[in-house]
């Protein structure tokens, strides 16, 4: 079987030349003023829902809840962020996209072992409650997108779906920092479940959309 | 790492000379397992072209000891899939030129040839009967040359399911020509 022609070398080179790319080094700076923007945007977000909110929880229980969000958060997406070009096996995705949930579950239930008490205190604002953990999650959940953006050939809608799971994570650990409703149901679902599951939808979506390989020209 | 895996990390540090021998390194094999799997020069050309564009717009990506051969073979296998699905066409299945060029390069004799063509072509009608994922991981790994931890980054799964994947094909391979040649 004959080669490429040689023609085609000559305008592959003339077109990259023609259309420069970042450096390794000029990505980490890009990567690192995309993390620092994510972290104003959460920070601000958290000042306009109240900052850190104790209400009636011991700051036991606050810093078990959110230490515990914080383990899990670092876990998944250490489990989920890709480790080659390539991302993750589709097999390790999957146990990102099955696991986060439960573990979500879990955070709670542990937490209602050891404050059982704290299970009584709750402000009815289970929506809402939902509702910015979905809005918090999605700012991590657009970022690693960016990072990822254009650049999955192999599973991006999976991808996607891994990452909007990690994110649900970020949001449950930011829940138990600003909400200061304790009740098992509440904690559960508004913290931990809806947000992740919702996220996870979202970041297939996205996913398929954004993080798939598409041509260039 | 290879010596092209050192030209890439080269480039993803900014040495836009390195881009040649990036080009050089990857080329002739992507182009092989293009031509072969579109069965037109021309919209191999372009799946090529597409690739190496990719690679340089993503090189600063490119992670210091990563492999970019299964990088660069999964960016193709990708954009040639969409090609054919904007094409409204099915993938093709191997076809039979490979064996045939080699043999007529070789001056071989023409019932060799022959033999050798139609022995080929019985491969592509029963590698086309395979499905997919035994199909793709057998190619990869013996008509495209890739190892097994190669071939599963590609393919985004374990080298395990790979080896197996490529274990199944072989064995129905050479289960169907066997019982082609008792025929």
């Amino acid at each position: 079987m004959s080669g490429p022609p040689v023609d085609l070398r000559a305008r592959v080179l003339a077109a990259a030349s023609a259309t420069p790319a970042p450096t390794r080094s000029e990505r980490s700076a890009q990567v690192a003023r995309g993390l620092a923007l994510v972290l104003a945007v959460l920070a601000a977000l958290a000042v306009v829902v109240g900052g850190v909110v104790r209400g009636e929880r011991s700051a036991a229980l606050v810093g078990f809840t959110s230490g515990l969000g914080l383990v899990l958060a670092l876990g998944l997406t250490s489990v989920a962020a890709p480790r080659s070009l390539l991302g993750r096996p589709r097999g390790v995705l999957l146990v990102v996209l099955l696991a986060t949930a439960p573990l979500l579950a879990v955070v709670p239930l542990v937490a209602d072992l050891f404050w059982p008490a704290a299970s009584a205190v709750r402000s009815g604002a289970h929506l809402a409650c939902g509702g910015i953990s979905i809005v918090e999650g999605a700012v991590p959940l657009a970022f690693f997108l960016w990072l990822r953006a254009g650049t999955d050939p192999v599973h991006p809608t999976l991808t996607g779906a891994a990452l909007g799971a990690t994110s649900g994570a970020w949001a449950a650990m930011l829940a138990y920092l600003r909400c200061p409703d304790a009740e098992l149901l509440h904690c559960v679902v508004a913290h931990g479940v809806l947000p992740a599951l919702v996220l996870l939808a979202a970041g297939a979506l996205a996913g398929g959309r954004f993080l798939r390989v598409r041509r260039s020209v | 790492m290879t010596a092209l895996d050192r030209a890439m990390d080269r480039y993803a540090r900014g040495d836009d000379a390195a881009f040649a021998e990036v080009y050089d390194g990857l080329a002739p094999r992507l182009y092989a397992y293009l031509v072969r799997h579109a069965r037109d020069h021309a919209k191999a050309e372009d799946v090529l072209q597409q690739t190496m564009l990719q690679i340089h717009r993503h090189r600063g990506r490119f992670l210091p000891g990563a492999e970019v051969m299964p990088w660069a073979f999964a960016i193709a296998r990708r954009l040639l899939v969409d090609t054919h699905r904007r094409g409204g066409r099915e993938v093709l299945a191997p076809g039979d030129d490979d064996v045939g060029d080699l043999l007529v390069a070789l001056d071989a004799p023409a019932d060799e040839l022959a033999i050798a063509k139609e022995t080929a072509a019985r491969l592509g009608e029963e590698l086309a009967k395979l499905p997919e994922n035994q199909r793709v991981a057998f190619e990869l790994i013996k008509q495209d040359g890739l190892s097994v931890a190669e071939a599963a980054q590609v393919l985004g799964t374990t080298v395990a399911a790979v080896k197996l994947r490529a274990h199944r094909a072989y064995e129905a391979l050479r289960a169907a020509l066997g019982r082609k040649q008792e025929s």
